[in-house]
Formats: C-alpha cells, sequence, structure tokens
C-alpha cells in the first residue's frame, strides 16, 4: 500500500488535535488529520446531551483559528464541525494509529487495516480515553453491543447485559439497574479495580438483589432469537464458575477498558515521568516528548482542560514553523512572579526557583509551570503567621528566601531556611496543622494548593521521595521526641519504612511476631483483639497515633491485637529492636511512650468490657467515619421531621438543599444524614480538572465558582454527598413581572460548605428547633454513640 | 452532645420564667390596692403590658423559625424561650386578670391565650415523647427502607405466583388495592388501613366482590383456603411461602402506618396552637385599642 508523506500529522481530532490542524492548515503546512472514530472530538460527544461545558480557566486566553467559548455541548461540537469544513482541515476519519516509529523528520505512523502515514513532525493529541476495547465473540458485532452508555435514563424495562469490573461498568449498571433488569459480567470475582466507593455501592446493590452478577464470568458467543416468543431479544452464552449460561437480553454495554494511549506513546519510544498509570509523558516547554519530533498535548500531556489542549496545539505549530511563541500562561507566570521584584523575566524567575526549592529540584519545566499557574508569592512581614497549629489549611509553603520558624508542642522552635518545605504534615493526613509557622527576617515564601501539589507528588517520584522524607524527619520529632536534636532524629529516620494499606487490609495481625513500630501517617485503623470466638474492637488510630505502645514498651514479642485499616491509610515504621535501642538511650521518649500506653491499655481495656462500643465502632467504620472531620449527627430521639434543617440549608445556598435529612445511616437512635464530611483527604477533590475544589481554613470542603459541572466528584464520592444542581440567580422583581424566561444557567457541583462565610455556624444546626441537629467531629460521633451503645446494655 | 429545646443552656429560659413568675406574684401578693385586684390598677396595668409584650415575643418565634439568615440567637434558644416564657405570659395575664372575667372580649383574649397555652403544653409532650417512639417502632429502618421492603416483598409473591392465574390475579389485585400512602391527615392520624382486594374473581360460587384487605387479612385468608386445598407438596410449599410474605408484609404495613399515625400526632396541636395564636393576636389588638379608648 501506498504511503504518503506531510509535514505533520496530528493525532486525535479532540479540541487539541483540531486546534493544531487548523493552524497548519491557516499556515499552508502540508498536513493530516487522523482520527480513530467516524466523528470529531470523541470525548465530547460522549458527554450528556446538552450537557453545558465550560471555558476554564476563565483567566487563560485562548489562542486557536478554531472558535470555543463556554455553551451547550451541542454549540461546541456545531462550531468545531464547522471549522473543519471551512478551515481547510485535511482529516481523515476512521483511522486508528496502531503504532508510530522514526524520529523527527522521519515518522510512519502505522494505521489499522494496514495503510501508512509519513511525516516530518507528529502531534499526539489523543486524550486519555483511548479506545474501547471491542468485544471479540461470535456475534459481537451485532447491533445490540454497545461501548459507551449517553443516557441511562433514556433506558426503561430492558434485560441488559454490562460486561465489565471497572469504574465505568459499575457505573452504568448501577444507574441503569433503576429501571432495567441488569446483569454483570465480571472476569474475575469481586471489584478490586474499581474506586472503593464503587465497589462498595455495586456490592451492596448485588446484596440488596437490585443488580444480578456472574462472577468468573466469559462471554462465549452472542445471537438473535428467532420469533418474538423470548423475553429478549438477543441470547448471550457464558461460561462462569457455575457452568455455562445464556442469558436473554435486549442491551449489552461492554465495558472492557480502553487500549491505553500510553502503550502508543511507550511504543514510539517516549519516556513517562513515572510508572503511575496516571502519569504524564516527559515533555519539554514546548510539549516535545523524549522522541525528537514527537509532540504530546492536551490530556494525554497532564492538561485535562479543553482550552489549555487548543492553546498548545496551537503554540506547537507555530513552534514548528519557527516562529518564537511564549506559552499562553507567560502573562499569568508574569504576573505571579511581579511580586517578587528580582530582575528576572519568568524563564529566569522560574530557573531560580527551579534551583532554590528542593521539592522541586527533579521538576521539569512544564510541571512546574503548571504548579506556578496556581501558587502564589508571599512576602510576609516578620513575625506574620503562616499558619497556626490546630487550623486547617489547604496549602503547602515553600521558602524561597529568608527563614520560617516552626514550633510543635513540647520542643523548642526549628528554623527553616530556603529552599525547605512547610506544611508537608497536613498536606498528608488531611488533618489540621501539627505545627505553627512565623515568619523570620526577609522572608519570601511559595504557597501551592494541596491539589496542585498531590497532583505533582503523584506524578513525580523525586518530589514524592523528597515529600516522604521531610514528613518522617519531622513526624519522629513531632510526635516522638520534639526534645532530640537533628543528628538523632536524622540517624532514626533512616530506618524509617512507608507502609501504604488499603481499606479493611492490615498492619499487622495478632499471633505476628512484633517486629515493627507504627505511627500513622494519614488515614486510620481500628484495633481489635480477639478473645475466645470474640472478635473486640478495642481502639481506633488516626493521623498521628502510635500503635500498640504497650506492647513496645513490655517487650513483646508476639502481636497481641490486629490493626485493619479503616480507610485507605499510610504509616511509618521503625524496626522494633532499633526502636527498643533508642528508648533505652532515651528516657524523655520512653516517659512519653509509658504515659501514652498507660492511657492507652485503660482505653483497650474499657472497650473490651463493652463489646456493643465496638460494634457502633465498626458499624460507624463502615459508613466512612474514619476519614471524616465534621459529621452531622441527628439524634433521633429529639428531631420531629419538621425538615428545617433541610429549609435552611436551601435558603442559604440558592434554593438547593445540600443535605438529606432522611437518607442515610441510623444506629442507637444516632442518624448520620447524607451531608458531607468533610473528609480528610476528599475524594472529591482528586480529580477536578479545574481545581474548584478547596479546604478551607476551619476545614471546610468548598466547592468554587469555577466548577466546569463535569462530575467527577459527584462519581467519586462515596458517600453520595455532592450532586449536580442548577444554581440559579435569584430573579429580579422586574423579571419576575415581566416573567422573562430566567437564563439558563448549567448544571454545577454543590455540597455542604459547613456555611463557610456564614457567621454562627451551619444553618442547618442553627434552625433545628429542638436541638437534634449536630455537627461534630468524627471522633466526638465515636464517643457520642459509644454513650448511646452503653446505655442500651445496660 | 445534644441538648433538648427542655434542658437548654442549664434551663437558662426555665429558670428566666420562674423568675419573672415569682416576682409578679410577689408584686400582686404585696399590691394593696384601694378597689379589689384588676387590670385597670398600677400593677394591672405593669402586668397586662409585660403579659402583651411576651405574647407578641413569642409570636415572633414563628418568623424567626423561617428567618434562616438571622443570626440572633439560635432556633432552640428561640424555642426553650417560646415555651417557658409562654408558660410565665399565662401567669402573668392570669394575675392581670385580677380573676375577673365575664363576656367581653377581655375574656376571650384569656381564653384564647389558654387554649394557646394548652396546646402548646400539648406540643411540648408530643415532642418529648414521639420522636423516641417513632425511633424504637421502626428501628433503624426508615420509611423508604419500609416501602423498599414491602415492594421487595410483592415482587417476591408475584415470581412465586406466576403460572397460576387465579392466585396471580389475586396477589396483583392486594398489591394495586394496597392503601400505602393515604395523603389525608385525618386518615393518616386515623392509622386506618384502606386497602381492599377484589375475591371470587373466577369462582363460580360468589360473584366477584371487594372486601377490606386489613392487614392483609382477607389475602392471607384466601391463600390459607388454597394451600388447604391444595393437592401436592409443591403447590402446598409455594402457598406456604405465599402466606409468609403476606405476613410480613402485614407487618411492615403495621409499622408503617403506626408510623404515619405517630408523625400526624405530632403535628395535630400545630392545626390548633397557630390559628388560635392568630386569633389571640387579633383579640389582644381589640382588648388593647378597647382598653384604651373606652376606660
Amino acid at each position: 500500500m501506498s504511503a504518503e508523506q506531510f509535514e505533520l500529522a496530528v493525532v486525535g481530532a479532540g479540541p487539541g488535535g483540531l486546534s493544531a490542524a487548523a493552524r497548519a492548515a491557516e499556515q499552508g503546512m502540508s498536513h493530516i488529520l487522523l482520527e480513530s472514530a467516524a466523528k470529531h472530538a470523541n470525548t465530547v460527544q460522549q458527554y450528556q446531551h446538552h450537557k453545558h461545558v465550560m471555558a476554564e480557566p476563565s483567566v487563560l486566553p485562548l489562542r486557536s483559528d478554531v472558535a470555543f467559548a463556554a455553551g451547550r455541548r451541542e454549540e461546541i461540537l456545531d462550531a468545531w464541525r464547522q471549522a473543519i469544513q471551512t478551515s481547510r482541515i485535511n482529516i481523515r476519519y476512521r483511522s486508528e494509529v496502531t503504532g508510530i516509529e522514526g524520529t523527527r523528520g522521519n515518522f510512519v505512523l502505522r494505521l489499522k487495516g494496514g495503510a501508512a502515514v509519513h511525516a516530518r513532525h507528529v502531534i499526539l493529541a489523543l486524550g486519555v480515553q483511548g479506545n474501547p476495547r471491542q468485544l471479540s465473540i461470535p456475534g459481537g458485532d451485532l447491533p445490540c453491543v454497545q461501548y459507551t452508555l449517553e443516557s441511562a435514563e433514556a433506558l426503561k424495562g430492558e434485560r441488559i447485559i454490562v460486561i465489565g469490573a471497572g469504574d465505568a461498568a459499575i457505573e452504568n449498571a448501577i444507574s441503569l439497574a433503576r429501571a432495567n433488569r441488569v446483569t454483570i459480567l465480571n472476569r474475575g470475582t469481586g471489584f478490586p479495580r474499581a474506586k472503593e466507593g464503587n465497589a462498595g455501592r455495586v456490592m451492596r446493590a448485588i446484596a440488596a438483589g437490585q443488580i444480578h452478577c456472574v462472577m468468573e464470568a466469559k462471554p462465549k458467543s452472542l445471537a438473535r432469537i428467532p420469533g418474538s416468543a423470548a423475553p429478549a431479544p438477543y441470547i448471550i452464552k457464558v461460561d462462569s464458575s457455575t457452568g455455562e449460561q445464556s442469558i436473554p437480553c435486549h442491551r449489552i454495554i461492554a465495558r472492557l477498558g480502553a487500549v491505553p494511549t500510553r502503550s502508543l506513546l511507550e511504543g514510539a519510544g517516549a519516556k513517562f515521568l513515572s510508572d503511575a498509570p496516571d502519569a504524564a509523558p516527559e515533555l519539554s516547554s514546548r510539549y516535545e516528548s523524549t522522541v525528537p519530533g514527537l509532540y504530546v498535548i492536551g490530556a494525554l500531556a497532564g492538561f485535562p482542560l479543553i482550552k489549555q489542549a487548543m492553546n498548545q496545539g496551537y503554540e506547537v505549530v507555530e513552534h514548528l514553523l519557527g516562529r518564537v511563541v511564549r506559552p499562553a500562561d507567560h502573562e499569568i507566570l508574569a504576573s505571579v512572579f511581579r511580586r517578587l521584584r528580582n530582575g528576572h523575566d519568568v524563564e529566569g524567575t522560574l530557573r531560580k526557583i527551579h534551583g532554590t526549592v528542593r521539592a522541586f529540584r527533579g521538576v521539569k519545566e512544564l510541571a512546574l509551570r503548571e504548579l506556578m499557574l496556581s501558587s502564589t508569592i508571599l512576602i510576609p512581614a516578620k513575625g506574620t503567621q503562616l499558619f497556626t497549629r490546630g487550623v486547617y489549611s489547604s496549602s503547602v509553603f515553600n521558602i524561597l528566601r529568608g527563614e520560617v520558624h516552626l514550633s510543635a508542642g513540647d520542643g523548642p522552635p526549628m528554623t527553616l531556611r530556603a529552599g525547605q518545605l512547610l506544611g508537608e504534615m497536613a498536606l498528608i493526613s488531611g488533618r489540621p496543622h501539627e505545627a505553627s509557622a512565623v515568619a523570620g527576617a526577609d522572608c519570601v515564601v511559595l504557597e501551592t494548593p494541596h491539589s496542585a501539589m498531590r497532583k505533582l507528588v503523584r506524578s513525580e517520584q523525586s518530589v514524592r521521595d523528597y515529600v516522604d522524607k521531610v514528613y518522617a524527619l519531622r513526624a519522629l520529632r513531632v510526635f516522638l521526641m520534639p526534645h532530640a536534636g537533628p543528628q538523632t532524629i536524622a540517624a532514626l529516620s533512616e530506618g524509617v519504612r512507608l507502609h501504604r494499606i488499603k481499606a479493611g487490609e492490615a498492619l499487622f495481625k495478632q499471633g505476628e511476631p512484633f517486629e515493627r513500630f507504627y505511627l500513622i501517617r494519614s488515614g486510620s485503623v481500628s484495633l481489635t483483639r480477639k478473645t475466645g470466638d470474640r472478635d473486640a474492637v478495642i481502639a481506633y488510630g488516626a493521623a498521628g497515633a502510635y500503635l500498640d505502645a504497650a506492647g513496645c514498651l513490655a517487650g513483646e514479642s508476639v502481636r497481641s491485637m490486629s490493626a485493619h485499616a479503616t480507610v485507605t491509610t499510610e504509616a511509618l515504621s521503625i524496626d522494633q529492636v532499633r526502636f527498643r535501642r533508642l528508648l533505652g538511650a532515651d528516657p524523655l521518649v520512653k516517659a512519653k511512650l509509658q504515659a501514652e500506653s498507660a492511657q492507652q491499655l485503660a482505653h483497650h481495656a474499657h472497650m473490651q468490657a463493652q463489646p456493643q462500643a465496638g460494634k457502633v465502632f465498626s458499624y460507624l467504620m463502615s459508613h466512612g467515619l474514619g476519614e471524616a472531620t465534621s459529621v452531622l449527627v441527628i439524634d433521633e430521639d429529639l428531631c420531629v421531621g419538621c425538615d428545617q434543617c433541610e429549609k435552611a440549608c436551601a435558603a442559604t445556598h440558592d434554593g438547593v438543599s445540600r443535605l438529606d435529612r432522611s437518607a442515610g445511616p441510623s444506629l442507637f437512635s444516632l442518624h448520620l444524614p447524607t451531608s458531607c464530611r468533610h473528609c480528610e483527604h476528599p475524594h472529591c477533590m482528586q480529580d477536578c480538572p479545574p481545581n474548584a475544589i478547596h479546604r478551607l481554613p476551619d476545614g471546610e470542603v468548598s466547592i468554587a465558582d469555577t466548577c466546569i459541572g463535569c462530575g467527577n466528584c459527584v462519581e467519586n464520592c462515596p458517600y453520595g454527598v455532592i450532586q449536580l444542581a442548577q444554581v440559579a440567580p435569584k430573579a429580579s422583581l422586574l423579571s419576575r413581572i415581566g416573567r422573562r424566561a430566567p437564563k439558563e444557567v448549567a448544571k454545577t457541583a454543590v455540597k455542604c460548605d459547613s456555611c463557610a462565610g456564614l457567621k454562627g455556624g451551619p444553618a442547618c444546626v442553627r434552625a433545628c428547633p429542638t436541638g437534634a441537629a449536630i455537627r461534630i467531629h468524627a471522633e466526638d460521633v465515636l464517643k457520642l454513640a459509644k454513650g448511646r451503645a452503653a446505655a442500651t446494655q445496660q | 452532645m445534644h441538648q433538648s429545646f427542655v434542658n437548654y443552656r442549664n434551663y437558662r429560659y426555665g429558670t428566666l420564667a420562674v423568675l419573672v413568675t415569682i416576682a409578679t406574684i410577689t408584686a400582686y401578693m404585696l399590691d394593696k390596692p384601694r378597689v379589689p385586684p384588676n387590670g385597670g390598677t398600677w400593677l394591672g396595668y405593669t402586668l397586662g403590658t409585660i403579659a402583651g409584650v411576651l405574647v407578641v415575643f413569642l409570636s415572633l418565634f414563628g418568623i424567626r423559625k423561617r428567618a434562616f439568615h438571622s443570626r440572633m440567637g439560635t432556633a432552640i434558644g428561640w424555642l426553650s424561650a417560646h415555651v417557658y416564657l409562654g408558660l410565665a405570659a399565662l401567669i402573668i395575664a392570669t394575675l392581670h386578670s385580677g380573676m375577673h372575667f365575664g363576656a367581653n372580649v377581655h375574656t376571650v383574649t384569656y381564653v384564647l391565650m389558654c387554649v394557646v397555652t394548652l396546646s402548646g403544653c400539648w406540643g411540648v409532650y408530643a415532642y418529648v415523647r414521639y420522636p423516641g417512639l417513632m425511633t424504637r417502632q421502626r428501628g433503624n429502618l426508615r420509611r423508604k427502607e419500609l416501602l423498599q421492603q414491602i415492594e421487595e416483598l410483592d415482587q417476591r409473591s408475584l415470581g412465586m405466583a406466576q403460572g397460576a392465574r387465579r392466585v396471580e390475579a389475586l396477589i396483583v389485585d392486594s398489591i394495586r388495592r394496597t392503601d400505602l400512602d393515604d395523603p389525608s391527615f385525618w386518615a393518616q392520624l386515623r392509622g386506618r388501613d384502606r386497602s381492599y382486594i377484589m375475591i371470587g374473581t373466577e369462582a363460580a360460587v360468589q360473584p366477584a366482590h371487594l372486601v377490606p384487605n386489613f392487614d392483609n387479612h382477607a389475602l392471607i385468608e384466601q391463600l390459607a383456603e388454597m394451600r388447604l386445598a391444595a393437592h401436592d407438596e409443591t403447590t402446598r410449599a409455594t402457598f406456604q411461602n405465599l402466606l409468609e410474605c403476606a405476613g410480613a408484609k402485614a407487618a411492615l404495613l403495621q409499622r408503617l402506618r403506626r408510623e404515619t399515625t405517630l408523625a400526624a400526632r405530632l403535628r395535630l396541636w400545630l392545626f390548633i396552637h397557630v390559628p388560635v395564636c392568630c386569633a389571640l393576636l387579633a383579640a389582644l389588638g381589640t382588648h388593647v385599642i378597647t382598653v384604651f379608648l373606652y376606660w
């Protein structure tokens, strides 16, 4: 087959690819835009109908020959379709690129079906969605098989087979099960690939009989059933652990995952920043990968927003044309750096920060630029508090110049100097600061939001290592030996190990040899002791707690209890022998541990005497109390069901109540309504493209107006406390009289923000006339429930 | 950690009300007017003013509890004050009257006040007693879950009855005519089960007719008869299962109704308290105007 030769090949006709191809077309550059699907912008095509698409970040100007502004999905897709028609873009649909070889000036792009395209340069603008894996069984091409689900509401009364055990399969199955008979075909026996929340939801739905699930299922064949007597027009044959089954169905939704776009890039020889599945490829400031001439833009490059991708497409083509083009973020960075007045330009300042800040030493320029976009330069006067012990914050600080004094608990203050990191303990634990930081003389610091820093920690191994190391040093000092000198702590920290465990997994088990001493870094664990047949919960350990101090002090050789994570948990550990040597040498640490273990022993005995309390405890943990910071608790003995709480919530939040009083679990007359618990590590924050979710100083997790309504947080929240709602501005009297139709407002994510900004505390609590509703810390909920359990036992 | 409106802040408003009451009673005992005690003496005017101001303040609770942005105290504080000062107001108004009653607007005002206060006391009783009763009554099952369980039982029964036309028709009809949610307040309050069932649809013995199916009684009777008449073991087992479902559903229906009744009782007093309170405000206005215009 003959191969064609182009100056530029753009892969993927999403916003980034379209923008690049349009620029090439405009400038008369020979190009080809290859799209695997039959339509442009595959990801946006799959958005729900009439979805309002936002154009964040609003501060970033759009640089593209293709138009884009916030609006409905249909309007945007139509504008792009017109741009393809009018701007002489050489687009080829149904052309899936299966491999890329070569280097600058001589790339060969292998297409599915055997054709090849030659190009001097390649821009990959594939997005992260990838191409869905096909159902390769006899009959897999029948019209009843689909790979996406546009709207679950449109389907009613059907028998639907969902194949897969990932998040997409689970979410589809759950939404379809409301009005259809859904069967999940799961290749394995559980849902290990799914998010914890989704796995829990689907297990509950299966247990409740709302969804049928065939485990260890291997689809064999699909066929149409002739005649109309059958309950459904198709039948799928499946091999399962219980033998072959034939299941009638109207429709099959195959969510078999996607062929990852990463493999295409790796096949071409490009390197990635880390092995994490969501890691970005290693790119230059011009979006060039480690393969010269191969450029990566958009979501695959780690930039999930439409406008970013479009700008990058334009910039890469301008760069290929030999023009000097400043990145679109140049002006924003210049304004971030303006306060420094150091005489350097943006690039110079970036180099300086890169050289000074230890956490950023291994970070590539693009990642650093992105981090800077959300960061702020602070020049605090001497004596200014950067953060206070016991207060939440959603930022970390890196010292650019001068010094900062850090004081925690009983020990003498520590002085940190230029290049050092501050606030890493709150970053890791998701809890309030353990120390207070006060600016010294001539101090300049860089404040970075937790969300941006966490993204960097996830993608850059060097940053992760540095943060872990700093945390270990400071945690030993703050929690264990505030009096010790830096050398002692540094020597001890050398042997510290980091453990990451998922909910339900054990850190250690009763009867195992006592080898290491554990300190919880984030999340929480429940400690249980087995006596006879009974497994009793004896304690709960949150971030900052050391586990089984008594056993360690007594030099026990075998564990007398088990520790299981209640949520995803991280812990540090020190070798027991080494630690006991330290105890022998340092009477202060020993005294501290003795006091702690006396308390722990008394508490354990108390809990063991109250089996009911243990049950309550486990029940609450199973409802996510292990990671909650603030919980709305309704005393059912006081609640008269007047719904004043919901009314107050709606009245103070644009008419949309963020709590559902009657939903949620109840136990011993304590009811936990569906309302945000402001988790230590909010699940909602994990994947917010415009970075609109923040933690406020008092711990409230709040969604800002920059929300684009993508719904990621709604899906990610395991407690169902976030909803997408139209938050309409209040109509003016004039428009109400004139009955002018209210302006259409896009749906955005809304959730409880604990009435941040409203003086006097949460409106729901203040409006409860009988005193039934209170908002308290998770640990107080445990105390309250324990009290109730004890009262019931008596 | 939870605090009821009764013991709010260690009976802050209860104490205040007791102090005000003691002070007014003492003043009443000590006061020796030239005429027998009545609303027209200096003390009478003073007590009347206090009681009048209190009534207006107590009515403001209705506004405050809807003012969700208000930072003037909390709703629970207002309710606590409303309850205790309301009781004190009635005592002060009684002292203000000097025990002079007659067929006039003044006595009407007093009677209305008594009705409002007594209905309020009933409200306090309802608020203190019923929520706990309702919680124990429903266990850890909320209304939605109860309804869900009922639906599941219905589906199970339908599944079992599939194929046997007569039984299926009976089950379908019993489900269709089950009284789950009567919108009328009085029906909720009385907690009557207005479920019906059509029986005898196929039998030639008697024509089809509707009978009350209170607590699934009629259905259970029908199923029991059918079980007796069944010839084989499998059919008997199916009927046994259907009977168990019907029994379980009856138990759930009872719980649902009991909860509905309690919820209605929790609100019943408000149907007296609020309208009579409006009447009281009107009467109080008339009382004050009459006093100043004609006395």
